[in-house]
């Protein structure tokens, strides 16, 4: 019964909400563009973000979500690396201060009818079809305006909570330009929207922004530094996993 | 060091750096589709490689042609008789 509850509120709001935020979307959008000057993809970009926190705010309603920042202010502009656990993980960047935020997604989600449009509009970066150079070359153009990349290593949702093997593109685009590592740990949004699954459940989760992780520490690794980066993030992420499931259950050693 | 034995080390240094399980290490693997190595995932390969095994690998145009696991393998065992060719 709390399951169907759970269900009905939060994707009949989820659905108002999308409706409500289109026209007051656009709205914001000429406002900002018009009047404030902010440039077209910068004021999308920061608009999904709004649209994201609501749907956040929904979420916590009807379960039980901590957000913990150890990371700011953050440092623009910087690399947000999170482990990916659900559907619903892009949009936890709603729980934080983050601005101007640029996405790193597989093709499918472009191919969604209006957010794949509004995906295109705000610049975020194909990682599947783009060529190594071109990715590269888009990306360091991104990050000399001053925004915030968000990247999912592992490059697919997990399904068993476990984290997958990462991928080394977003530490090596760290590496090259010298940007700052941000860990987003989510933990638990697996449980309430499982892999697979069309519906949610309420259970707990809880994430975290860790303080920010500098490449400059790792230069004299020289040609694999961006790879030892990309394993101490790991490590950090599933060190921060590991002390949420010791806290609950001391007996427990790996999740 | 035997054939073997670089063919041991080079799936062990492959399987410890991209976390791969020992059953998906045949060589047949195709890099992309079975072992989900993307274009950066080789250039990460050949850095692992040269590190397990101290030779120089760079841009050699023959790791372009690279697909499987096995491709690796027959790189490596004439990379090895290469380097035992020149220093005999």
């Amino acid at each position: 019964m709390r399951t169907l509850y759970f269900n009905a509120v939060f994707f009949s709001g989820l659905a108002l909400w999308t409706l409500l935020y289109l026209p007051l979307g656009i709205l914001l959008w000429l406002w900002q563009t018009g009047v404030g000057k902010a440039p077209a993809a910068v004021s999308i970009r920061n608009l999904v973000h709004l649209y994201g926190k609501i749907c956040c705010r929904l979420l916590a309603s009807q379960t039980r979500i901590s957000a913990a920042d150890r990371a700011s202010p953050l440092p623009y502009p910087c690399i947000i690396t999170a482990n990916h656990q659900s559907f619903f993980d892009p949009y936890t960047l709603g729980f934080f201060p983050v601005k101007n935020i640029v996405f790193v997604v597989r093709t499918w989600p472009f191919r969604i009818p209006l957010y794949g449009r509004i995906m295109r509009l705000a610049g975020y970066l194909n990682a599947e079809t783009l060529e190594c150079d071109n990715f590269f070359d888009r990306a360091r153009a991104v990050l000399r305006e001053g925004a915030a990349f968000i990247v999912f290593p592992e490059g697919t949702r997990s399904s068993t909570g476990k984290m997958g093997r990462f991928h080394s593109g977003a530490f090596k685009l760290a590496m090259d330009t010298g940007t700052p590592v941000i860990p987003l740990c989510i933990d638990g949004t697996g449980e309430i929207f499982p892999k697979g699954s069309r519906f949610g459940r309420p259970a707990a989760a809880r994430l975290t922004l860790l303080p920010a992780v500098y490449p400059k520490d790792f230069a004299r690794y020289r040609e694999t530094a961006h790879l030892h980066l990309q394993r101490h993030v790991k490590s950090l992420l599933r060190k921060e996993i590991d002390n949420r499931f010791q806290k609950d259950d001391p007996d427990a050693s790996q999740k | 060091m035997t054939d073997a034995e670089v063919l041991e080390r080079a799936n062990a240094a492959l399987a410890k750096e991209f976390e791969l399980e020992g059953d998906r290490m045949r060589p047949e693997a195709d890099l992309r589709e079975d072992l989900d190595l993307d274009s950066l995932d080789t250039v990460d390969m050949v850095v692992v490689l040269e590190q397990e095994f101290g030779i120089k690998i760079g841009k050699d145009p023959a790791i372009a042609s690279i697909r499987t696991l096995g491709d690796i393998h027959i790189y490596l065992l004439q990379k090895k008789q290469e380097i035992e060719k020149n220093a005999g």
